[in-house]
């Protein structure tokens, strides 16, 4: 039942986003955070329904894994508000919240018993999520400023020139999305290798065997899926750098988010590919 | 009580007809006085400059020639020059002009939002002289809510209709906060100046400026609080600042692709926006190429101001839907407040009434507990209350009504008895 009062109330998010962005309501603003912040509360509510119920945090079902996307979205636009004052990028993150609140809505929620109880589990898989929600943002960001950009330079002054905020804003979307998305996914991708070592010491083994152990029992999955989180994570920490020690213009570094985005996508594909 | 105008604007009078009939700071306590004394209730001056404009409300509808003699009496002019030039509206046309008038729909440059402010300025003098009460305070009230609504309910005023407007607007979609940019002069002509102007309302963070006239950039520089640099060092400033606007006299470039490329290196390609508003052109075109530099001439501004012009003409026809909405609405409301006196006599006359009638009845019945009394009186004034509300409603819903009708009729709308099948007679 809460799960569908979310879904309500992200469509008023979304709806109130769509005031603000093209008939420039004031009021839009307020309202649009209002009901991300009351889904983002009956999402949360939901998974301490099951918490409750299973005894447990589930992450491995369908519902949950929707559930916390939705969550991951949410506060990635709430973030992102926060720190540019714009709710235009919400444009594209709130609808992630309304597919994967509709998804949760269908989707089985049968609980599996957990087979090693780990913290490091239910580490790894917000900050792997939000980390990547961030760097959708970052890259929707980098589509939006590359679009305006080329708006400003063959001035062609149509709808989208007009919605868009300006490089500026973008570019400090981009700036922030890219950081937080680095640091969230690492740190994911760190306790997600803290998680495995713990497998290993309750199994009595060593950590490179229990390594061993589960890329031969799922090569594609966990080949793919560690090599791209790594490309993902040294891309991007490279990127940073590049940018903080020598300085990067904003549109180079619009579009190299976009390039670093598809190792982001191919570590998705290489979960999806191996489910 | 009738409102009349009589005015003139630059669609009426050429500038030297309407630099005849500014009006003064200092003249208008007089004015208003010499307007007053002919017969007039109320009486509001507009004067900008583009239009000078006599609001006033009679008791009786008075002619433009009336209307031209009372202006002639009261500012010494000469009335047949006047009458040349001038319009003179009445009722619903003048109440049509005025809202028109604040909302910018009657202005040279459709949508300009300072005559909103103007016409405020315009109430606020006259009342400042005591030349208005209750019909032009309503007025006042209706034309400024009006104004605001058509300026939020419709992009009349969305898009910049002059060149240097528009620069400043294009600069706000590169740079998002102009508080922390800074914009680099080059030239000290009108163009530039207005530019300068523009940029300081949008609260700019820094302004150089740089002439070949260095004179001429300090100048300008100490009128508006920027920083005057020499010709020969506006390639450094062009280092650091976002914001170029360019408009000399030379003819030749006088920055060239090479040039800014190796400027753009050292600036370690932040985004330039440069606008060359020059003719002959002052920047070379072949730096549009360059990553991160937004170039714009002065065809491409015009385009804009174009474009946006003909966006605001479309937009003045649903400001023109508002204000016809907003004018029948204005005339209830003034029929409304003519009757306000009338209902108050009713309601006065029921007052007496009942205590007439509620001190018959205690003498009667020999009550004098008060607890009682109040209880009494509570009770018959809850009762008179409520059936006036809904007797004052009616009238008030009616009041604009152009039907006549019988007593009997009139009656039964009064008291929403039934509906009249035909109140024409």
């Amino acid at each position: 039942m809460f799960i569908s009062y979310a879904l309500m109330v992200y469509i008023l998010a979304f709806m109130n986003i769509l005031l603000r962005v093209f008939i420039s309501s004031k009021i839009a603003v307020i309202l649009a955070v209002f009901f991300a912040l009351v889904g983002l509360g009956l999402n949360i509510h939901e998974i301490a329904i099951r918490y409750v119920l299973v005894g447990d945090f589930q992450s491995s079902t369908l519902f949950d894994f929707s559930i916390f996307l939705s969550i991951a979205f949410n506060l990635t636009f709430l973030f992102l508000f926060y720190r540019s004052k714009r709710v235009v990028i919400g444009l594209f993150l709130i609808p992630f919240s309304i597919i994967f609140t509709t998804l949760s809505m269908f989707a089985p929620t049968v609980e599996f018993p957990s087979t090693v109880y780990s913290l490091w589990r239910f580490g790894h898989l917000p900050f792997v999520i939000l980390g990547s929600t961030f760097f959708i943002a970052s890259f929707i960001s980098s589509i939006m400023y590359l679009i305006q950009d080329n708006n400003l330079r063959l001035k062609r002054f149509g709808k989208l020139y007009k919605v868009f905020p300006s490089l500026d804003t973008l570019n400090n979307i981009n700036n922030i999305s890219m950081r937080v998305g680095f640091y969230f996914f690492t740190i994911g991708s760190i306790l997600g290798f803290l998680w495995i070592v713990q497998i290993a010491e309750v199994n009595e083994i060593s950590w490179f065997k229990s390594l061993q152990f589960i890329l031969a029992a799922y090569p594609s999955f966990f080949i793919i899926k560690i090599s791209f989180s790594m490309i993902t994570c040294i891309y991007f920490a490279i990127l940073i750098l590049i940018k903080v020690k020598y300085g990067l213009p904003p549109k180079k570094l619009a579009m190299f988010t976009v390039i670093g985005f598809f190792s982001v996508i191919l570590t998705y594909i290489g979960v999806g590919v191996s489910l | 009580m009738y409102l009349t105008l009589l005015g003139l604007n630059h669609n009426s009078a050429p500038i030297d007809i309407r630099e005849q009939f500014a009006i003064q700071e200092d003249q208008y306590n007089k004015l208003y006085l010499n307007i007053l004394s002919k017969d007039v209730s109320e009486c509001c001056i507009i004067s900008t400059c583009n239009r000078v404009e006599f609001y006033i409300f009679t008791d009786e509808d008075i002619s433009k020639d009336t209307f031209l003699e009372i202006i002639e009496e009261a500012m010494s002019v000469d009335r047949y020059k006047l009458d040349d030039h001038s319009y003179h509206k009445s009722g619903r046309d003048a109440i049509e002009h005025i809202f028109s008038v604040a909302s910018g729909l009657d202005s040279l440059v459709v949508g300009e939002p300072q005559v909103l402010g103007q016409v405020k300025d315009a109430f606020q003098r006259a009342k400042d002289n005591f030349a208005i009460s209750t019909f032009m305070l309503h007025l006042q009230d209706y034309t400024l809510k009006i104004a605001k609504k058509v300026r939020t309910d419709t992009g009349i005023c969305n898009n910049p209709v002059s060149v240097s407007y528009a620069a400043v607007e294009l600069a706000k979609k590169i740079f998002d906060n102009l508080k922390s940019a800074s914009a680099l002069i080059i030239g000290a002509g009108e163009m530039c100046e207005l530019a300068i102007k523009h940029f300081i309302t949008s609260e700019i963070g820094s302004i150089i400026i740089t002439n070949r006239t260095y004179e001429k950039a300090v100048n300008l520089a100490n009128e508006y609080n920027a920083r005057a640099i020499e010709f020969d060092k506006f390639t450094e400033a062009l280092e650091e600042v976002d914001i170029v606007i360019s408009s000399t006299g030379a003819d030749h470039f006088i920055i060239t692709h090479d040039r800014m490329a190796s400027i753009m290196n050292t600036r370690k390609h932040k985004p330039l926006f440069i606008i060359d508003i020059a003719v002959p052109r002052d920047i070379d075109p072949e730096i549009a190429k360059i990553d991160n530099i937004y170039l714009y001439d002065i065809d491409d501004l015009k385009q804009i101001v174009e474009s946006n012009k003909k966006n605001r003409e479309k937009e003045a026809k649903k400001a023109k839907e508002i204000i016809d909405v907003a004018i029948n609405k204005f005339y209830k409301s003034v029929e409304v407040m003519k009757i306000n006196p009338v209902l108050k006599d009713v309601k006065d006359f029921f007052i007496s009434t009942k205590d007439n009638e509620l001190k018959k009845y205690l003498e009667k019945n020999n009550i004098d507990n008060e607890a009682e009394i109040a209880k009494l009186d509570t009770f018959m004034s809850s009762v008179i209350n409520k059936q006036l509300h809904n007797l004052f409603t009616n009238i008030k819903t009616n009041v604009d009504s152009k039907k006549i009708h019988t007593l009997a009729d009139a009656a039964k709308i009064i008291f929403n008895q039934e509906e009249i099948d035909n109140g024409e007679k």
